[in-house]
């Protein structure tokens, strides 16, 4: 008897022994759930969404029906049908070497949030050692924590006798800082709510939140939307020259906390059913343009030379002061940045992939409309920008358009041209993102239909029908037509034209390029790095095969690639659930010397000889 | 001289090896390195530029065959300087201040040089003094290049300081357009690298 089970993408096939329940099944197949209270099915940290199938629930038999689903806790569900199919949220696995959460991987910690709820008894004022209401509960949770320096503000002082009033079990909510804790919350036992904490990456393009439970460590819900910015203007430097005056940097910053992370903070605490009040503690990653942004600081010194923050490192900040829909005494983080393009999302990866806890020479690379490298061995340390245009993102494409449903992720196809399109949810597609072009330019190259210059062999074309004749802004271009008016979404034809083509070069050879001269300037070669690790969405969709042969990545053995997935989300959820992450990030961002590829002779040359599939000198690439 | 065909050939598929073979070659056998350039060199990179024009080649083509070009013609400018050779005008170009993007700004010198302009390379991050440092050279026009959103209003600070200076102002970039360049009050605007050619042939009435 096979069960079927799935988790972050991926399904495993297990053969429970008789009467096992589905928490051992897991545990078997290598995927442990989280069963905190040791499997009594109190804590529901095990949930699990049951397929099609007859299962046992505590003594129930249940069947659930084709089509349909049944959540339940895994510690109390046996299977009793073959082919079952059973699937786990990101947040029931337990953590064990590298979870994947989600969209990203952590490095393994020991949880130690920086938001702690602590219940203490409060004592009497003794008679002969009389001792204000503060100073007794401050004395119970400097133990209780235990921390040597405890404070708090008026507004839980002003709750305090209230709490006191009702029982000597006062709850309070403790946030860590620098020097200490501060107390943002007390309330009696009985009435007090969870205290929540929420990760947000705030990209160019799109904004993520994350709601965690910082004290079991684990994911309760995510979502995500566009950067409303984009309304205004859609790349960084664009969103600089916006702000000009005062009233529009507030703008724009209204545009990331009113109307898109706020969304984003009560969508996510609706589906996790508790008050947005209940997130206590923000943690914020982004671009230094973005973190700007966020904060309501001029970004004008981030768009021309010599590209300088108002600040790197930046204190925590207010819930209040911000108007983000959290508590209102909650505090907010925001990721220290290392240089003008080298952001908080940077600090992250680094942080993320532990490139200064290990020696091998290793790369880093976050590709997105700006790719950022990292280039860090025993000896040294080094990062530079790379700007590549939109067009990994799918922007800039005539039918280029954002990793989502409805988008063409994946294609396939050989000489004769019979392309095999996936389609990001199944259905007709309505263009493509940026993961399929690198598919088509790769398949294309091998099969003889793209040159290595970018150009179509127009003959073969026309013989299989699939030429287009396409008129742009800028003239005409030859191309090719990979889905028809009949078989798309939007009943006109998709296709890929040869100015789309020169738009992926440019970028895929600004990033090879930045990385090859980055390794230039330390004296090494691509051959030499021993890990080479990718950040960013765009990386963790893609063919890294394909990314070889287009020249985008190096010709190195797959097995020296790892894929981080989203870093600058990772870095925003360690800085609340573990206390040394936000200062070994603030530690770090002093640490890279910064290249500057325009003032780097090689870039050019680099940039040019990187512009053909694969490259000029394909000597780089003999697989 | 007649065009030597291996040499047009090498410049336009860009095999920069092969190009400086051939000029050495031709250079230690004697030849007149002013029909080199104007018969051979010239219509090559003129004929990238037409195609270029119509679509036929992009730009990664277009940057292969100018590094070629490049690497020809440092090898017979310091011969052709001796040898007095006239240029059709010489004019200035560079990318401005707070800009550092400079590879669109060396294709379009590349190209004027390919197309007989003597060039003065301001380089990149140029203020108004090194503009008219350059006008007081001898440019008979200012060629300004801005690559990012944030640097561009900058071309209307060298415009306005360089009116009534009697050269022209074009400008042009990925951001740039042709309304803003009248809005700006420049001489003119070029999409790209050939069109700044042919503008610079137009304005300064050389062909
Ligand atoms: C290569 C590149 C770089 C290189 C530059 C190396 C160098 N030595 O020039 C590096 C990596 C260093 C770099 C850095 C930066 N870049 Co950059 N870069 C690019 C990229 C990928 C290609 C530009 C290029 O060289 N194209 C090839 C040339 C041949 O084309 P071109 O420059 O457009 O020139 C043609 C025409 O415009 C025209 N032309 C150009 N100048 C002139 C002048 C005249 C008079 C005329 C008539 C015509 C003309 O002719 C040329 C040939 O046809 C573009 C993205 C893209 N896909 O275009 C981003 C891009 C220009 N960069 C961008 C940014 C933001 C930056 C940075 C600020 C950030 C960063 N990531 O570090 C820094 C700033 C550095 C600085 N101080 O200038 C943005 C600008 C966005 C905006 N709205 O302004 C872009 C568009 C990418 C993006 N979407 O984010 N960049």
């Amino acid at each position: 008897m096979t069960v079927h089970i799935t988790a972050h993408g991926r399904t495993r096939h297990a053969e429970p022994t008789p009467d096992a329940t589905l928490a051992e099944v897991w545990e078997r197949a290598g995927w442990p759930l989280n069963t905190r209270c040791g499997g009594q099915g109190v804590c529901r940290g095990c949930r699990v969404s049951l397929g099609a199938g007859v299962y046992r629930i505590g003594r129930e038999t249940v069947t659930v029906g084709a089509g349909e689903t049944r959540e339940t806790l895994a510690c109390q569900t046996r299977v009793l049908s073959a082919d079952a199919r059973v699937e786990a949220p990101a947040g029931s696995l337990l953590e064990t070497q590298g979870q994947i959460v989600d969209d990203f991987v952590l490095p393994t910690v020991m949880p130690d949030p920086t938001v702690r709820q602590l219940t203490v008894t409060v004592p009497e004022s003794a008679p002969k050692a009389p001792a204000s209401d503060w100073d007794r509960l401050a004395a119970e949770l400097r133990r209780a924590l235990p921390a040597e320096r405890v404070e708090g503000g008026l507004d839980v002082l002003r709750a305090l006798p209230l709490a006191l009033r009702a029982g000597a079990r006062v709850t309070g909510t403790a946030a860590r800082l620098p020097d200490g804790w501060r107390v943002l919350e007390a309330a009696p036992e009985a009435a007090a709510g969870p205290a929540l904490v929420a990760a947000v990456d705030i990209g160019t393009t799109t904004v993520v939140v994350v709601l965690a439970d910082p004290a079991r460590g684990i994911i309760l819900r995510r979502a995500a939307q566009y950067n409303q910015q984009i309304r205004k203007a859609d790349d960084v430097a664009a969103r600089i020259s916006f702000c000009r005056q005062p009233e529009d940097l507030r703008l724009l910053q209204d545009l990331v906390i009113q109307q898109t992370i706020n969304p984003l903070l009560r969508q996510v605490c609706a589906a996790a059913d508790v008050a947005p009040e209940r997130v206590l503690r923000l943690a914020v990653a982004g671009n230094t343009v973005m973190a700007h942004l966020f904060l309501g600081l001029s970004p004008e010194g981030l768009g021309r030379l010599p590209f300088q923050a108002v600040r790197h490192v930046h204190p925590v900040g207010r819930a209040r002061e911000l108007g983000l829909a959290m508590h209102p005494a909650g505090l907010v983080d925001v990721l220290p940045s290392i240089a003008g393009y080298l952001g908080g999302d940077v600090a992250a990866d680094i942080h993320v992939a532990q490139l200064l806890q290990r020696p091998e020479p290793t790369l880093l690379v976050d590709m997105g409309t700006n790719s950022e490298v990292v280039l860090s061995a025993a000896d040294h340390l080094a990062a530079c920008s790379t700007a590549a245009g939109p067009a990994f993102e799918g922007a800039g494409l005539l039918h280029g358009r954002r990793a989502a449903p409805g988008a063409i992720e994946h294609i396939v196809f050989g000489p004769a041209l019979d392309f095999q399109c996936f389609v990001i949810g199944g259905g007709r597609p309505d263009g493509l993102c940026g993961s399929a072009i690198i598919d088509f330019m790769a398949e294309g190259f091998r099969n003889g239909l793209i040159n290595a210059q970018g150009r179509f062999d127009i003959a073969r074309l026309k013989q299989r029908g699939c030429y287009a004749h396409i008129r742009l802004k800028r003239g005409a271009t030859h191309a090719c037509v990979l889905v028809s008016a009949d078989g798309s979404a939007t009943g006109q034809a998709i296709a890929i034209t040869e100015m789309d083509l020169s738009q992926v070069l440019k970028a895929k050879a600004a990033t090879y390029a930045g990385m090859k001269t980055l390794l230039q300037l330390h004296g090494r070669k691509f051959t030499d790095v021993r890990r080479f690790v990718l950040s960013g969405g765009f990386a963790r969709h893609i063919n890294l095969r394909n990314a070889i042969t287009l020249g985008l990545l190096p010709d190195l053995p797959l097995d020296r690639f790892e894929v981080i997935g989203n870093g600058a989300l990772a870095g925003a959820y360690l800085a609340l659930v573990d206390a040394a992450a936000l200062p070994a990030m603030e530690a770090l961002v002093r640490r890279p010397r910064v290249v500057e590829l325009n003032r780097t002779a090689d870039f050019e040359n680099n940039f040019i000889d990187a512009l053909l599939i694969p490259n000029l000198h394909a000597d780089e690439f003999p697989s | 001289m007649a065009k030597n065909e291996k040499l047009f050939e090498a410049i336009c598929t860009g095999n920069r090896k092969l190009v400086e073979q051939i000029v050495n070659q031709q250079v230690a056998a004697g030849a007149k390195v002013v029909e080199l350039l104007n018969d051979s060199m010239i219509p090559a990179m003129r004929s990238m530029g037409d195609k270029f024009s119509r679509n036929e080649v992009y730009v990664p083509e277009m940057l292969i065959a100018a590094r070629a070009m490049q690497a020809g013609l440092k090898i017979i400018e310091p011969i052709l300087a001796q040898a007095g050779h006239k240029p059709l005008a010489r004019v200035c170009v560079g990318t401005v201040k707070g800009d550092l993007h400079d590879i669109g700004k060396n294709l379009v010198a590349m190209m004027l040089k390919g197309a007989g302009y003597e060039v003065d390379d301001l380089g990149v991050d140029c203020d108004v003094a090194k503009f008219e440092a350059g006008v007081s050279r001898g440019a008979r026009a200012v060629l300004c290049s801005a690559l990012l959103t944030t640097t561009m209003p900058y071309m209307k600070t060298v415009t306005e300081a360089l009116k009534g200076k009697g050269v022209k102002i074009i400008i042009g970039g990925a951001p740039v357009t042709q309304q803003y360049a009248s809005e700006i009050g420049a001489d003119g605007y070029g999409a790209d690298a050939n069109e700044a050619v042919k503008i610079m042939d137009a304005q300064l009435g050389v062909r």
